[in-house]
């Protein structure tokens, strides 16, 4: 079966990452397909590589990061809502003046119509958050 | 073409507490842009992102009721609020800002039913 994921959740404010990525792991363990990952509203916090947890906590953000490039999964943080939060790559950073970026290796910025495109790809759309 | 998908879109909560309110509606039109079936459902906290009077300035907010005509420029007209909901909070039609299908309980189930994709906000 094929799987699609949407994330709203913000690590260490939610639960909904940790689940995702249990899920997420269980799907590939299954033998399933991942489509793609969505990460929108707070969830777009997932994708910053700047997250510096204690060392007895999970880091989240650096957990998927790997995943997601272990896997060759098709991660897509929502560009509107990710660049509002203070989650921006090179490119944005740079058109919009700002000093730095810090968008994990591994994620993509796109647009709100890749989670409808997940929808509509896969058997089965999740959502981890709300 | 595949066939289109009929998406759910759901609203339970306030407007202003998150950002869900625009960030739903965003989707909401997303689907339409995909020439999806779209329905849009308010219930629980949620039927206050519908009320006419809105003016979140003073809490340096856009007004995210402006943007509720959008469903009509993209043709979702399958707009539901449900009635217990409303009832629940001493509301009524007349207090909406655009005009909605009102639904009991066993068409709310229904509608739930009938859809392939539900994303709740």
């Amino acid at each position: 079966m094929i799987f699609s994921l949407a994330i709203y959740g913000a690590p260490y404010a939610s639960q909904a990452p940790d689940t995702a990525y249990q899920f997420a792991n269980a799907v590939i363990a299954s033998g399933h397909k991942i489509h793609r990952i969505f990460f929108y509203m707070d969830g777009v916090q997932n994708a910053t590589k700047l997250a510096s947890p204690p060392q007895d906590e999970a880091d989240i953000p650096a957990r998927w990061s790997r995943f997601i490039l272990d896997h060759q999964i098709d991660a897509v943080v929502c560009i509107a809502a990710a660049l509002r939060r203070g989650v921006i790559n090179e490119e944005e950073a740079n058109r919009y003046d700002k000093p730095s970026s810090n968008l994990a290796e591994g994620f993509t910025l796109s647009g709100l119509g890749q989670l409808v495109e997940a929808g509509i790809e896969s058997d089965r759309l999740v959502t981890f958050g709300y | 073409m595949m066939n289109p998908k009929s998406f759910l879109i759901i609203n339970r909560h306030s407007p202003y507490q998150t950002n869900s309110a625009k960030e739903a509606l965003d989707v909401a039109l997303m689907t339409a842009v995909f020439n999806q079936k779209t329905s849009v459902l308010f219930m629980d906290d949620g039927i206050y992102q519908l009320l006419k009077k809105q003016d979140p300035t003073d809490i340096t907010q856009k007004n995210s009721a402006a943007t509720f005509p959008m469903l009509e420029m993209y043709d979702v007209d399958a707009v539901y609020v449900e009635q217990a909901s409303l009832e629940a909070r001493n509301l009524n039609e007349q207090d909406l800002l655009m005009p909605v299908q009102v639904i009991d309980s066993e068409s709310l189930r229904e509608l739930i039913e009938n859809q392939t994709i539900i994303l709740n906000f």
